[in-house]
């Protein structure tokens, strides 16, 4: 097993407050509703486990007190009733069989909600963002009560957001004066940079 | 099409930005040795990226030295010395350069580009050599392109396809030319991620560049998917309120692109250079993106192009 240090990205003898802290952050960082739905998951769940074994272990090793370790809950994720078709395809989704699903999909008739919406998460992990969108929205404004689909769609709309906090956190700054001043610092730079 | 790919230099080590420098022209540098000078002339920003991106993978540090050249001929300046992924980096900037100038000249029957694609010829087939495949891809895929772009796809993500394909590729080949001694699982590993990271680099590239293009491409009457996926209608709108319209869809696929990009870079096995690739990843690549939606030019304050410097 690699070392849990070098996993937690702490040094040798921190303190069990560093730990945890290091610990919440990689949590954060490779939480699966991050990857949800995304051809990165099992990577990244593989990544959360090293992670909760190192802390365990440091855990242990350290006052032996408790492990609280971050467990990803695995959830199946269609729990709605339907046709007998759609679980199909629904299954060869899950397999990740993206090509096959389209294919199946594409001999429905039946268009109704969940067609698009089926259509919609093949899209989305095919990286096809802008139909995925398009698709989902349909399907969940045909069946507004769907739970399923409100919470795929907020999902997507999410991802984006969850970057753009990450941006902000590592001093990402929009507004006009900060603007100004990444100028004049960066004029000024270019003055005793160049030649 | 290319050099979006840049850091936010405010927020960059000063000895980051020295490194991030030397790889730019390490690649420079090693272009020039291996080609000659011409080759040089099409140098980008987007490959120093990728060079640093396949480097970071390998533990040990680079070694830089201190040189003078063409564009800085009083200061010295930190290169690189060359490496796989500098080589690598060089090589298909110049392959992507070809076709770009290639495609130029069919579609806009550009004389210019023709002779600049001519000039890159004797290269483009050296290196075709020992990377047929990649040339082969990138080849049908522009093709593809072409075709979809011929026919006025008004499907965004269809249109985006080839290129993103062409990018998916180059990062995924880039984990076998480094990586001499990872096993085989980790060795998958790493080319799903960087197959991952190109992908969604390459729709990025692609829809910047649609956004950025669109008063050229009206003026001039010519494709832009954008136009297509939004029902411009020159009657009923100008163009600026057309671009209000559509800035949030485009700016959420943006971000969404660059979202997944930061996703496969978290999970990459990094061993040097996390701080510079993060600043590429979550700073720069946005700061770009806001500035393409806002319209601005951007000054390039922070990567002084070869091209412009003569």
């Amino acid at each position: 097993m690699s070392n849990p240090y070098e996993v937690l990205g702490v040094r040798q003898n921190a303190s069990e407050e560093e730990i945890k802290a290091a610990y919440r952050e990689l949590v954060k960082k490779y939480h699966p509703d991050k990857y949800q739905n995304n051809p990165l998951a099992d990577l990244a769940q593989e990544k959360l486990q090293e992670v909760n074994e190192a802390y365990d272990t440091l855990m242990k090793n350290g006052s032996g007190s408790y492990s609280n370790s971050y467990s990803s809950t695995a959830q199946s994720s269609y729990q709605n009733q339907t046709s007998p078709e759609y679980n199909d395809i629904r299954h060869i989704i899950d397999s990740g069989n993206l090509g096959y699903a389209e294919q199946k999909l594409a001999q429905v008739r039946n268009r109704d909600a969940e067609w698009f919406f089926l259509s919609g998460m093949i899209s989305y992990k095919k990286g096809w963002y802008d139909d995925a969108v398009t698709k989902v929205r349909t399907a969940a404004s045909m069946a507004p009560g769907n739970f399923e689909y409100q919470s795929a769609l907020n999902n997507i709309m999410n991802s984006g957001r969850m970057y753009q906090n990450q941006s902000y956190g590592r001093g990402y700054a929009n507004d006009d004066m900060m603007c100004k001043l990444c100028q004049a610092y960066i004029c000024a730079d270019c003055l005793c940079d160049c030649i | 099409m290319l050099g979006y790919v840049v850091p936010h230099k405010g927020e960059l080590k000063i000895r980051e930005y020295e490194i991030y420098r030397s790889y730019y022209c390490g690649i420079c540098k090693s272009v020039g040795r291996r080609y000659g000078q011409l080759p040089r002339l099409v140098l980008s920003y987007d490959f120093a990226f990728l060079a640093l991106l396949l480097a970071a993978l390998e533990p040990e540090s680079e070694s830089l030295k201190r040189e003078h050249c063409l564009v800085h001929p009083v200061q010295k300046k930190p290169v690189t010395e060359e490496n796989h992924a500098i080589r690598y980096g060089g090589d298909v900037m110049l392959i992507l350069a070809y076709y770009k100038l290639m495609d130029d000249y069919l579609d806009d029957n550009s004389y210019k580009a023709r002779a600049a694609a001519l000039g890159l010829e004797p290269t483009i087939r050296r290196i075709r050599k020992e990377k047929e495949g990649l040339c082969q891809l990138t080849e049908t895929n522009l093709q593809a392109l072409a075709q979809l772009e011929k026919a006025n796809c008004p499907e965004l993500d269809r249109v985006e396809e080839p290129f993103a394909q062409i990018m998916k590729a180059i990062f995924q080949q880039g984990a076998l030319e480094t990586g001499g001694t990872v096993d085989v699982a980790n060795l998958e590993k790493r080319q799903k991620l960087l197959g991952h990271i190109g992908y969604h680099l390459g729709k990025w590239i692609y829809l910047m560049d649609a956004y950025e293009d669109i008063d050229e491409n009206i003026a001039k009457k010519t494709y832009n998917p954008l136009l297509y996926r939004f029902d411009y209608d020159s009657d009923k709108e100008s163009i600026s309120s057309f671009r209000e319209r559509i800035r949030d869809e485009v700016e959420f696929n943006l971000i969404h692109y660059l979202a997944e990009l930061s996703n496969g870079l978290d999970l990459l096995d990094i061993k040097k250079n996390r701080g510079i690739l993060e600043n590429i990843a979550y700073l720069g690549l946005r700061r770009r993106t806001e500035q393409v939606l806002a319209g601005e030019k951007p000054s390039e304050p922070d990567s002084p192009s070869v091209h412009e410097e003569q």
